[in-house]
């Protein structure tokens, strides 16, 4: 049975006041959160997380640095914020490399990065944790929100809203806004507001929609009507924050604006997961120097985003997965201005969350795939190749979820997880 | 910065198709004796008939209009069913002939094809020859629509749905044939064009096979870096054979470098991983190496602020030359496979399109998408036996697809609601997509959610069939580059949609219908000024047929509860009281769902 009204925006309310929580006053029982941040296009994992040599790859200019918890970056003078990020966050993050994707194919590898699975249709990592935070929390408006406009919620869709490349959706939370910029700039078409109903009004409509979806849910096969029913109060909860009619729209949203929204999102007891993206091509067939004002935009966001979370208090329940859907190969291509192509071993960043700070898995100097033991993650002749299953099912068991539901084979990789 | 910061809304007059006329009057003649012009091919069951839950075959006449006209059944369709339930076929028939069946088969296939994205890297820019279309995006779009309106053309003429990959001609507007160059064709006797289309064959030399010779599907599909068209063979192979290679692994290897085209090629050959995809994918490959990359910022690089091309003869001037029949025989160099069909010999995309028509996995591939399309399931999750009935549909047809769709939608499978066991996941209720939502409130009330921002390059935009300043993908959509499936579940925010949707097309029948004089109104027929309870529920039951094709009892509950929402404002102010119960009922779940 759908929540009522009542209850949502009663949760709502107490998220609101959450916003000016002190960071002392989370406890033990606090909730988790979970952030994807995505490098859709593949990233050359040799720029940063996997560092290589020449002549078994092609490098850019730069030198190794390590940095507590033996982890060893790339770093070079076009990506300063590379060393900023790990300077200052070395102690909680970890690098897995070596991780075998499968495919050099865009979406299936962004599907089995993000899902840990083959099916293009399955739950990515964040939707199913947020599935089971609803579970726990059955007054969460949005467990999983979208920012990055990539996250997968297959089955599980009714956990997820998505806010659009531009935060349109602001224009559906709050009409009159949007019609007040629209008439105040003297831009756009057709900017008379045909109908914005009060609060009484959407609450009678409210109430007239949902028995009509009860009576329709009593038949067969209406499973979906009664999701219908439990978006409803979810979309008034969402209507009534600050944070989302606050943003600006019209302007595609960077990867500093995502993570600011996200935080807020989780501080107001709306969210649990939020899927960014980085607003970068990293698809680099052409011209590889691409990959190093990437690293660099990237990082510095990393950067912020970390600060940002800091500050809010929930650094210690959030865990950061920083992905790309495969890297690059190890040699330059024969374009005129080379690039790299796709490459079916990558590597991630976790940060946060308490993850176990460190460097798993393992690539030889051609950034081949090594085996590896899937408890420690260390490199093992005898043991695994650490493949996408194998990390988005540790990723899933870290943040509480059994991983069996949607990833039903797969061995949890333990390494960075423990 | 882009010029807008709102959702705002052009009504637009009606749509020029049917399915805009106003609503005609409930007492129109009913249909005579209707008679079905169509073999009616029967469908494998999905279960038992027993066994599944049917909808009545008024609403299942509703869910029929809805798919295939994006409207409610005429009033006098719905009279015939009514009378009797075996008129539902001649009706069928009917939907299959209107312009808007042309429309859904474009949609289908934009799921499987992707071409309606907005990304600048997937669309020709607006310079040279093509800035006078500069702030005519909606000209612009024609580009990417062009494999879809050969598709529209081949399945709403009757012909063999194999000439969407065999055809000898394509279609294309004077945007399109300025930027990749075509000779225009006479048109076909009797065949109808869509307004500002005309049948062309392309200027590039490439052999003509349907879309496969299609630039505008190839700059969707580029082939990149050392890729040598295989990701555009995989988009033949699933789209057509449902077919694709991306489901199998590629070999574990630590001693392979893939930016070394000789190594690659040489593995390819000899690695036994290798072999088993490639011995097939690439000779599939080779038909198109023809094929220049096409590259968009390429091409507003070589433009200078006079709209002059610095590089005429490359692909970066227009018309771009999108194939270079001197490079078709490249393959020899690169992955050294000659063209080859799965085995069977090949020379060029005419016999390859040839070669996939006669394949039984396309005419198996096509039934199965038409099939899931509709059922929303996916295409592999068919039964076996439903599959191969369907199939037989189409072959029995000659590869007509109205006739394929014809025995979908009057088939059990497409009538259930509820099923046994795991049969309930592949029937039940279906969820209104946003390009059948879009239609369907046009239909209703006449009104078009569109947003016109004060930069004139972004033109008329559709914000139920758009993602950057759009709804779709947060509607559930397919946005084409990250949003790939579309969804059936309804999130908050894809109920934001439907409410804001709902709120701005009441608003806008209502102040339209109240300022008309008395027989011109069109949906509220009703005076602003009646307040008496026979009149306003009247009213009321009129709304309920005409919105939700729902008959009720003026002095029922659904009258009652209507009333109550009415009733606080309808003296104070009649237009918002309407408004206010017309943007409830089209929020109503059988809006959302059929």
């Amino acid at each position: 049975m759908p929540l009522d009204r009542r209850r949502f925006l009663q949760s709502a309310a107490a998220g609101l006041a959450g916003l000016a929580w002190p960071r002392e006053a989370l406890a033990a029982g606090d909730p988790r959160h979970f952030i994807v941040v995505f490098a859709q296009g593949g990233w050359d994992v040799t720029f940063a997380l996997d560092p290589k040599s020449k002549p078994a790859c092609d490098v850019p200019e730069g030198k190794r640095a390590r940095y507590p918890g033996g982890l060893e970056i790339f770093t070079g003078p076009g990506r300063p914020s590379v060393a900023r990020f790990f300077e200052a966050n070395a102690r909680r993050a970890a690098v897995v490399n070596g991780l075998w994707v499968g495919s050099v194919a865009h979406a299936p590898s962004r599907a089995r990065v993000l899902t840990g699975t083959r099916s293009l249709r399955a739950p990515d990592v964040g939707a199913i944790f947020a599935a089971a935070a609803a579970e726990r929390e059955p007054t969460l408006a949005m467990p999983y929100v979208d920012l990055g406009g990539g996250a997968r919620s297959g089955p599980l869709a009714r956990h997820m809203g998505r806010v659009g490349a531009t935060n349109q959706l602001v224009a559906l939370l709050d009409r009159a806004k949007a019609q007040r910029k629209g008439k105040g700039k003297g831009k756009g078409k057709g900017g008379d507001l045909g109908f914005d109903p009060d609060a009484a009004e959407r609450q009678a409509i409210e109430a007239f929609v949902e028995r009509r979806a009860a009576l329709l849910a009593r038949e067969p096969g209406s499973a979906t009507v009664d999701e219908y029913r439990g978006s409803l109060a979810r979309a008034e909860a969402l209507r009534q924050s600050p944070d989302l009619r606050g943003l600006e729209i019209g302007r595609t949203t960077s990867l500093a604006q995502q993570s600011a929204l996200a935080i807020a999102l989780f501080q107001a007891g709306i969210a649990r997961a939020a899927y960014l993206d980085t607003r970068l091509d990293w698809d680099t067939h052409d011209d590889i120097a691409d990959q190093d004002a990437s690293h660099e935009q990237l990082f510095a966001g990393l950067v912020a985003l970390m600060a940002a979370l800091d500050a809010a208090g929930l650094a210690e329940r959030t865990t950061v997965a920083v992905l790309s859907e495969f890297s690059r190969t190890p040699k330059l291509n024969s374009q005129p201005q080379p690039g790299k192509d796709h490459w079916p071993v990558t590597s991630a960043l976790i940060v946060g969350g308490g993850v176990r700070a460190g460097r798993y898995g393992a690539t030889d100097d051609a950034l081949g795939a090594l085996r590896i033991r899937l408890d420690d993650g260390r490199a093992d002749d005898r043991g695994h190749l650490l493949q996408y299953d194998n990390f988005a099912a540790g990723l899933l068991e870290h943040l509480g979820v059994s991983s069996r539901r949607w990833i039903t084979t797969a061995e949890p990789f333990h390494g960075p997880f423990a | 910065m882009i010029g807008v910061f709102g959702c705002a809304r052009e009504p637009a007059p009606h749509r020029p198709s049917a399915d805009a006329e106003p609503t005609p009057p409930v007492e129109s003649p009913a249909i005579e004796r209707p008679t079905a012009t169509r073999p009616l091919a029967r469908l494998a069951p999905i279960a038992p008939a027993k066994a599944l839950v049917l909808l009545s075959p008024e609403d299942h006449l509703v869910r029929i209009a809805l798919v295939l006209r994006g409207a409610r059944p005429r009033p006098e369709e719905l009279e015939a069913v009514r009378r009797d339930p075996a008129a539902i076929e001649a009706i069928v028939d009917r939907y299959l002939d209107e312009p808007t069946f042309g429309e859904v088969v474009r949609d289908l296939w934009n799921e499987v094809l992707l071409l309606r994205v907005e990304a600048p890297r997937y669309n020709l820019p607006a310079v040279g020859p093509l800035a006078e279309y500069a702030e005519s995006p909606e000209a612009l779009r024609t580009i990417a629509e062009e494999p879809l309106r050969l598709i529209e053309y081949v399945a709403v003429h009757d012909r063999p749905f194999s000439e969407v990959v065999t055809a000898d001609y394509s279609l294309a507007t004077e945007v399109g044939i300025a930027a990749w160059g075509a000779t225009t064709l006479p048109a076909e006797a009797g065949a109808r064009l869509p307004e500002g289309w005309q049948r062309v064959r392309w200027d590039s030399e490439q052999p003509m096979a349907g879309i496969l010779s299609s630039g505008a599907l190839w700059l969707r599909h580029p082939s990149n870096g050392a890729n040598n068209h295989r990701g555009q063979a995989e988009v033949i192979a699933e789209s057509f054979l449902c077919s694709g290679f991306l489901d199998r692994d590629v070999p574990l290897f630590n001693n392979i470098d893939l930016s070394d085209e000789e190594v690659v090629k040489s593995a390819l050959t000899r690695e036994p991983g290798c072999v088993s995809c490639h011995q097939t994918l690439d000779p599939l490959a080779s038909h198109l190496f023809g094929f220049v990359r096409v590259a968009p910022g390429a091409i507003r690089k070589a433009h200078d602020r006079d709209g002059e091309c610095s590089k005429p003869g490359r692909p970066v001037c227009y018309p771009l030359a999108e194939y270079d029949p001197k490079r078709a025989g490249s393959y020899r160099k690169k992955t050294g496979r000659a063209p080859n069909f799965f085995g069977l010999p090949s020379r060029d995309l005419t016999t390859l399109g040839a070669q996939i028509a006669d394949d039984p996995r396309f005419s198996m591939c096509v039934a199965r998408r038409f099939y899931g399309y509709f059922m929303q399931v996916e295409p592999e999750a068919i039964p076996d036996a439903t599959a191969a009935s369907l199939q037989d549909a189409l072959l029995g047809a000659d590869l007509r697809v109205k006739d394929l769709v014809k025995a979908i939608v009057l088939a059990d499978d497409f009538r259930a609601i509820g099923g046994p066991g795991p049969i309930e996941a592949l029937v039940g209720r279906k969820t209104t997509r946003p390009e059948q939502l879009s239609r369907l409130v046009a239909d209703i009330t006449g009104f078009t959610w569109t947003l016109t921002p004060a930069n004139k390059k972004f033109g008329v935009i559709d914000l139920l069939a758009t993602d950057r300043l759009g709804y779709r993908a947060i509607a559930g959509g397919v946005e084409g580059t990250q949003v790939n499936e579309p969804s059936y579940a309804y999130s908050p925010t894809r109920s934001l949609v439907l409410q804001a949707l709902a709120a701005e097309a009441a608003a806008f029948a209502v102040k339209r219908d109240l300022a008309a004089p008395a027989g011109r109104r069109e949906l509220l027929t009703i005076d602003g000024a009646a307040r008496g309870d026979d009149e306003v529920r009247a009213q009321i039951v009129a709304l309920y047929q005409r919105v939700l094709a729902e008959s009720i009892d003026p002095r029922g509950a659904e009258a009652d509860a209507a009333l109550a929402l009415l009733r606080p404002a309808l003296d104070r102010d009649p237009g918002r009281a309407w408004t206010l119960l017309l943007a409830a009922l089209l929020q109503d779940p059988r809006i959302a769902f059929h």
